[in-house]
């Protein structure tokens, strides 16, 4: 396989890949607009967690679903760990946490 | 020697590969373009870098030990304590020379998952006993879901001589570089880049055009990562490097 033909088709891969497990931003990390269980929550503190999801969180690694892990998983493994690596403060860590919850608490949205 | 350069990037990988069950991780998918995504505000990383050249004629190695630090969530500083280089010419002669410091800033303008794509500023500034050189970037970014495209525009100008005090002669180069990588879990990342690099002798005389693509691959875990990218010469220029292998390791602090 010659250099050329090999990088062809390792194109033709990165582009299947990408449209067979395309999801948009917002069905990986809804706007705090679509979260339905935002009814009397801190608005102001939940948008500042997920800026802070697809910024911070991400630049490591890309914007993972939030509906991909349940509720114990990242309240006990991931958001302490990704708090500690990305350097949060407690406030920080706090609004990506109540984000986070806001987003699993929704009905609606649950994408995966 | 495509052959030894595939055995070369198993070895490290299968390295990598043991390595990354007992460590911890940080960012960079690619080895020769830079991301639009910065260091977060308030941390040091640690990077290792090792790229081998292979020539018609001889082998290169160049080394490098940065140190990048978020100043804010959109500006980080690099700090290349020391660039050198090993090289060994077939017959026996070789020799290792101590090549440069310097810093770099990036600053980013716009991040990829707020805006249509992310974009970036680079700046760098390198200083060894016979050369000075600049250069300048422009980072745009794509991110589509779990794949990243990214693109760097470079413009890079060297003045070398016997000595600083004699720097007599100039070369400007321009590069394009590119990379799209592919997560397959947050661990793991699968690409290919690729690398267009035209040089000016003089400011002037401009040379041939090089281009040269491969594979890559990234993993990371904890505070720690490693990525490597092995490019092929796809043009047939002589005295150019036929492929090369650039491996970085980081670790977060």
């Amino acid at each position: 396989m010659s250099s050329k033909s090999g990088l062809a088709r390792m194109l033709l891969l990165f582009a299947a890949l990408a449209g067979a497990s395309c999801i948009t931003l917002e069905e990986a990390a809804p706007p705090v607009a679509m979260i339905s269980s935002m009814v009397n929550k801190n608005t102001a503190e939940i948008s500042q967690g997920r800026d802070i999801y697809v910024t911070r969180c991400a630049k490591c690694h890309s914007v993972e679903p939030v509906t991909k892990y349940s509720r114990e998983k990242w309240v006990q493994d991931i958001l302490p760990e990704m708090a500690e690596e990305t350097n949060l403060s407690v406030s920080e860590a706090e609004a990506v946490k109540a984000y986070v919850l806001a987003v699993l608490a929704s009905p609606v949205i649950n994408v995966r | 020697m495509k052959i030894s350069l595939m055995r070369m990037i198993a070895v490290c990988l299968l390295t990598t590969a043991l390595s990354v069950t007992q460590s911890n991780a940080a960012d960079r998918r690619f080895t020769y373009t830079y991301e639009t995504t910065t260091s977060p505000v308030g941390t040091w990383e640690y990077e290792q870098w090792m790229t081998w050249k292979h020539y018609d004629n001889k082998d290169r190695f160049d080394f490098r030990h940065e140190l990048e630090y978020g100043i804010t969530d959109r500006l980080q500083l690099g700090i290349y304590l020391a660039d050198w280089r090993y090289e060994n010419v077939d017959g026996g002669e070789s020799e290792t020379d101590y090549k440069s410091s310097g810093v770099d800033l990036i600053y980013q303008l716009t991040d990829p998952n707020k805006s249509a794509f992310g974009s970036a500023l680079y700046g760098e500034v390198l200083v060894g006993d016979e050369k000075v050189q600049l250069e300048g970037k422009l980072l745009l970014q794509k991110n589509i879901g779990p794949l990243v495209l990214v693109y760097n525009a470079v413009l890079e100008a060297v003045w070398e001589g016997e000595s600083l005090g004699s720097l007599d002669e100039s070369k400007a180069e321009w590069k394009n570089t590119f990379g799209a990588s592919y997560q397959i879990n947050p661990n793991f990342f699968i690409g290919v880049e690729a690398v267009h690099e035209i040089e000016f002798a003089e400011w002037s005389d401009a040379g041939d055009h090089i281009f040269y693509a491969g594979p890559n691959i990234s993993f990371r875990k904890g505070n720690f990562f490693t990525t490597i990218a092995g490019l092929f010469q796809v043009t047939d220029v002589d005295g150019e490097a036929e492929s090369q292998l650039r491996v970085i390791a980081g670790i977060n602090f």
